[in-house]
């Protein structure tokens, strides 16, 4: 893509996390992530501020935002969805890519993606934080462990137990009476990383998924998930490169193409 | 008299001077249904047991159950026992209805529900009664046809929201007052200025949906519902009655050759070819299939539903409702699927 010298930026506004880049169609100028927290807005625009500020960019030609918190960004010049913002940089990240998977703090999504690089179908999870980022986040809370340690716990075993529950509460109840039976942590931790994947890989079947398939946000730089998620769906999820900016990426490449 | 599901006949009603009108949610969480209805009864049931037994229907002389499924009948039973009401009456709609025997059989049927009525009413209801009846109804839907004529075009006359209003209405309004309503409207409708963009051209389709809100925020992002398979929209109103000496049996034979309610698409399937004609005479892109969670006829034709649309190359997206649905992330998913459509206006 040919941008003529000019930058543009991309906000995703995730229910956890904010992210945002600035991209002159060739290479990501700047890029940071921030909580969320209370006010998706006031997040969004000091994502903004402080992704251009490590820049030397003077002007930002357009700004596109996308995510749970995109209707609230009233200085951006347009908002898409999460669902369309992710396939776009990752096709652009990893060009081929036919079924996406997307598991970012409060949902997960399945999105099929045709020989163009657009969306044909999608899935997400319904009402239920089952099969999230927030699931994983308080089940690692619960065995006491950062969710970086938890997930390097679980990618160490080989033998995962069984994790029935698929409400987070329950799932809750369900390890500590594993833990209370003496069964290995890193095998606990395993059979909820291997819960999560089979619930997101029952949702994409749902979609027929096929390779190439990739892995984005937050939660793709999880090498436990990675694995789980590819030997569940029976093929290999790439991971791109700063799976949890694809998003905000794919939000600048669109509004890049919106003005070259 | 209120009526479970719309395979109650109104022209009987009509003919005995009776206001039919159709049992419906409030979409509000509730907590008085659990003694009577297991949880994994649909919403809608649940929703509708509810104004019974909050006394949110107690003007009604009577209610009528037409057999379809086992949940809105057991919403009906729990009403019978635990809400009072001087008259009540279950009808046994066949579900088999593709078959010789059915127009008899349901013949039979609304002869002795014709009979109930007039124990009602305290008076015989003469021919001249049922054929005012059946000529009510056929105007009504008549009049909503036309109406829904004015859908087809570039720019639809209406949106799905006035739509959905329009057909909701009808159930509970008398039916001439009604169709007046309508004549007044489809005077109005050929010089009307829509000042909005039609967006996606879609057709809504499910069980039960009264569901203003929801189709509000569908027409807020970027579509139009142009057409609706719903029992609250066209399976209600789609045919009329064919008028003949016996007008016992020519109702009947109406109610057994409508859009059928997957409870009685068998074996042939009906409402497929039925609801792709509907795609192509208003000129849809893609479909919306609206799942009452464990609405179990609905929920079984999902797969062949959404593979008949893939076929004809009509893009769907699921979605399950609950009593209330949250409207936030439902748009979401109807944002994203409408993108898909409009690529070009992506950028």
């Amino acid at each position: 893509m040919i941008s003529n010298g000019k930058s543009v930026a991309g906000i995703d506004i995730g229910s956890r996390t904010t992210k945002a880049v600035i991209w002159d169609g060739s290479a990501v100028l700047g890029k940071t992530l921030i909580p969320t927290g209370w006010s998706p807005e006031k997040s969004a625009q000091k994502a903004f501020d402080e992704v251009k500020g490590t820049t030397q960019i003077d002007l930002v030609e357009r700004i596109v935002v996308t995510g749970y918190g995109r209707a609230t960004a009233s200085f951006a010049d347009k908002a898409i969805t999460e669902i369309t913002a992710h396939a776009r940089g990752v096709s652009y990240l990893l060009p081929g890519t036919r079924t996406l998977i997307d598991i970012g703090g409060q949902d997960s999504k399945a999105i099929m993606i045709d020989e163009e690089g657009l969306v044909f179908d999608f899935a997400m999870n319904d009402r239920c934080a089952a099969g999230s980022g927030k699931f994983l986040e308080f089940l690692a809370m619960t065995m006491d462990l950062p969710v970086a340690d938890f997930a390097e716990l679980a990618f160490a075993s080989t033998d995962p137990v069984q994790i029935s529950s698929i409400c987070t509460v329950f799932a809750e109840s369900e390890v500590l009476s594993l833990l209370a039976e003496g069964v290995r942590k890193e095998n606990i931790a395993n059979g909820v990383h291997r819960s999560i994947a089979q619930r997101v890989a029952q949702m994409a079947k749902s979609l027929h998924p096929q390779a190439p398939g990739a892995f984005s946000g937050g939660v793709a730089r999880n090498r436990c998930m990675v694995r789980e998620l590819s030997a569940v769906l029976g093929f290999e999820m790439q991971v791109p490169e700063m799976p949890e900016y694809a998003g905000a990426l794919g939000a600048a490449i669109i509004a890049l193409e919106g003005i070259v | 008299m209120g009526c479970f599901c719309s395979y109650v006949p109104e022209e009987i009603l009509v003919a005995g001077n009776i206001l039919p009108v159709r049992v419906l949610g409030s979409h509000e969480p509730q907590n008085v249904t659990e003694p009577y209805l297991f949880g994994m009864y649909c919403p809608f049931c649940r929703d509708v047991l509810a104004q019974g037994l909050k006394g949110r229907y107690d003007y009604l002389d009577g209610i009528t159950l037409s057999q379809s499924c086992l949940h809105i009948r057991q919403s009906f039973i729990a009403w019978r026992e635990h809400v009072e009401v001087p008259f009540n009456y279950y009808i046994y709609m066949p579900n088999k209805v593709q078959t010789k025997a059915a127009t008899p059989y349901l013949k039979t049927e609304f002869e002795k529900y014709k009979a109930h009525v007039e124990e009602v009413v305290g008076k015989e209801l003469t021919d001249d009664d049922l054929d005012r009846g059946i000529a009510a109804l056929n105007r009504n839907r008549e009049l909503m046809h036309k109406v829904y004529e004015y859908r087809k075009g570039d720019t639809p006359m209406l949106t799905g929201l006035e739509a959905m209003y329009m057909t909701v209405s009808g159930m509970w309004v008398d039916k001439d007052e009604h169709s007046a309503e309508m004549e007044k409207v489809l005077e109005q409708l050929p010089d009307r200025q829509m000042i909005r963009d039609t967006g996606t051209r879609l057709l809504v389709v499910g069980s039960e949906n009264d569901d203003t809100a929801f189709i509000d925020m569908v027409e807020s992002v970027g579509a139009t519902v142009v057409v609706d398979d719903h029992c609250t929209g066209t399976r209600w109103f789609w045919n009329s009655v064919e008028t003949g000496d016996d007008r016992i049996n020519s109702i009947a034979d109406r109610y057994i050759k409508r859009p059928p309610c997957p409870t009685k698409d068998w074996e042939e399937r009906w409402r497929f070819p039925h609801i792709l004609q509907l795609c192509k005479d208003f000129n849809v892109e893609g479909a919306i299939v609206i799942q009452q969670k464990f609405c179990d006829p609905h929920e079984c034709d999902i797969m062949p539903l959404r593979k008949t649309f893939d076929e004809a190359n009509i893009p769907s997206l699921f979605l399950e409702f609950d009593v209330t649905v949250p409207i936030g992330q439902f748009k979401v998913r109807v944002e994203a699927f409408l993108e898909m459509f409009g690529v070009d206006d992506l950028f």
